[in-house]
């Protein structure tokens, strides 16, 4: 398995873009080549194109809809996509919209992702609508399975209500996904916490490493305060 | 006690109209909202005898709700700005027969196709008429997810108690973003009965017919001024939210995301030593007129920022009948304030 592509998947709003551009300022960090692709046609707003800015000025590349474009609600593949998957030497992280419709647009380059192997990801917060427990859980992998044609090989547990995160509510969230985990019998790689509540928990009891993020989509009124 | 979920605000409002009871729901997509409709189709879909249609258009959709809620359901539609203007006929009907629906608007930037982002440009449409005729809609403006759930419920019970269709006018941040909610149990607000009035089976009774109009002017007239008399009755549903009101050098008025803003600017204020208050209209039609004029006498300026050229400005400025100064600050386009923005314009005032 090819670990220098790395697909994010999973339900509406449960983490990806904010997973693929942590990922990507971690990996710039250690100076590796990163490249985001954007391949969100579902979602309008709160996507990995309106990181462009920052993440270019990080050394990051972010491969979306070209200018205007970029802010309308038309399903527009950027033709770089393939030739981004082909090459070698980065590290490519795919940002995917939402659900098995999100998912769709995966299976435009299932036939160069099939040879070039990749790792895919669904990112799972059972605080979310559809995906609350396990049943839910694997009809939202099946249905990505379906639509993308490719195959999930591995679990993000992302346990959170926003600002509203605690420690009881990570552990009740992420025995959840544990439980997927074993049911189907593939790994959870990590258990996502933001920092601020990362820093005020105990977190030894999680066997699972531990992916420590920042929020970096940010609502008009979360400027902070000098 | 209500377990937490963590909601886009255009599922939050579909999850809450499903908890208001509502059943029917029929719309057509368009972007910021169409994710409520989605959610409406993966729900409704499941719930023995509901309906969910997603109709040929948005005039299509508004009068499936016209003919639901002359049966007495619980109806509701959605869309944003552009797809609201369609439906404007059928919303004049709908008042015009004394029918009670929701009319959801997650407002985007305009005038004409506009763009996707989030605005708050449709303040006259839906509080003025939009549609023709001596009409108001009742129009809650929620500033938060949670809010979005709890003024959806209320919309309803509103449109009920008053027999007049109800909108939530939020914008496209509101249903985008996400929040942490509960759907608290409901309580029983005491409504009239739909008995008296939704058409059904007639075995047994007279007939009945709902109609938008009366070719009578003397009788067309009398109906006129029902409807009119409801509009005064409604003025005791104004609701309001006041932050920060204590002796303030300024008073801000804004409702939902620019409201939102606000918040923190009052904050960032606090620090350099400037204190601001803030009036947040929730019910933009019935307008809080009167809380607005009483603070008009205590404060020496009062700052609107809208994202628009200024509409609530005009119901501000009829509210504070000259007594105090009145400037405004607003964006268009889909451009969200800032609440930097927000501090720049009140340090300029107070200068």
């Amino acid at each position: 398995m090819k670990d220098d592509i790395v697909i994010y998947t999973g339900s509406f709003g449960s983490g990806k873009t904010e997973l693929a551009i942590n990922q990507s300022i971690k990996a710039i960090k250690k100076k590796e080549k990163v490249v985001i692709v954007d391949l969100d046609i579902v979602n309008p707003y709160f996507r990995s194109r309106e990181m462009r800015e920052k993440l270019k000025e990080l050394g990051i590349k972010v491969v979306a809809p070209p200018g205007k474009f970029a802010m309308a609600d038309i399903p527009l593949i950027s033709p770089e996509i393939k030739g981004t998957i082909q090459d070698s030497d980065r590290l490519l992280l795919l940002d995917v919209g939402g659900d098995d419709v999100g998912a769709k647009s995966l299976a435009s380059f299932y036939t160069v992702l099939k040879d070039t192997g990749y790792q895919m990801n669904l990112v799972i917060n059972p605080y979310r609508p559809f995906t609350k427990n396990s049943a839910e859980i694997l009809t939202m992998l099946r249905e990505i399975e379906i639509s993308s044609r490719l195959k999930i090989n591995g679990l993000i547990s992302n346990p959170n209500l926003g600002s509203q995160t605690d420690l009881e509510l990570i552990t009740r969230g992420h025995k959840i996904v544990k439980d997927v985990s074993k049911q189907i019998n593939l790994p959870v790689k990590y258990l996502a916490i933001e920092q601020t509540i990362y820093e005020k928990i105990d977190k030894h009891q999680f066997e699972e490493p531990i992916f420590v993020l920042q929020r970096y989509m940010k609502l008009p009124w979360d400027e902070k305060n000098k | 006690m209500a377990e937490k979920v963590l909601m886009k605000g255009n599922e939050a409002i579909g999850e809450a109209a499903i908890h208001a009871g509502c059943r029917y729901y029929f719309g057509y997509p368009i972007t910021p909202q169409s994710e409520l409709t989605a959610y409406m189709a993966k729900r409704l879909l499941k719930i023995e005898g509901a309906a969910f249609i997603q109709a040929e258009s948005e005039i299509a959709a508004i009068n499936m709700v016209y003919g639901t809620a002359a049966t007495g359901g619980r109806v509701m539609t959605s869309s944003s700005s552009p797809g609201i203007s369609l439906k404007q006929e059928g919303i004049s009907y709908i008042a015009c027969a004394e029918l009670p629906c929701l009319v959801v608007n997650m407002q985007r930037g305009g005038p004409g196709l506009g763009s996707i982002q989030p605005a708050q440009q449709d303040y006259f449409q839906a509080t003025k008429g939009g549609g023709h005729g001596d009409y108001h809609l009742i129009v809650l403006a929620p500033s938060s997810v949670q809010e979005l759930v709890d003024l959806t419920i209320k919309a309803f019970d509103l449109a009920d108690k008053y027999r007049n269709p109800a909108m939530v006018l939020g914008d496209g941040l509101l249903g985008q973003m996400m929040e942490p909610v509960e759907f608290r149990e409901k309580k029983n607000a005491d409504l009239p009965s739909k008995e008296d009035w939704a058409l059904g089976s007639c075995k047994g009774r007279e007939p009945r017919k709902v109609v938008p109009f009366n070719l009578d002017p003397y009788e067309l007239e009398k109906l006129v001024a029902k409807i009119g008399k409801k509009f005064e009755k409604m003025q005791d549903e104004v609701e309001y939210e006041l932050i920060n009101m204590d002796n303030p050098d300024i008073i801000i008025v804004a409702y939902g995301t620019v409201a939102r803003v606000a918040r923190t600017t009052i904050q960032k204020a606090k620090q350099e030593g400037i204190n601001i208050g803030l009036i947040r209209p929730i019910t933009l039609y019935p307008f809080p007129y009167k809380i607005i004029n009483q603070y008009a006498d205590k404060v020496k300026h009062i700052l609107v920022s809208e994202m628009s050229l200024g509409q609530m400005l005009e119901d501000v400025k009829l509210a504070v009948e000259g007594k105090t100064k009145v400037s405004f600050y607003g964006r268009t386009g889909g451009v969200v304030i800032s609440p930097t923005e927000i501090l720049q314009e009140v340090k300029k005032i107070l200068k």
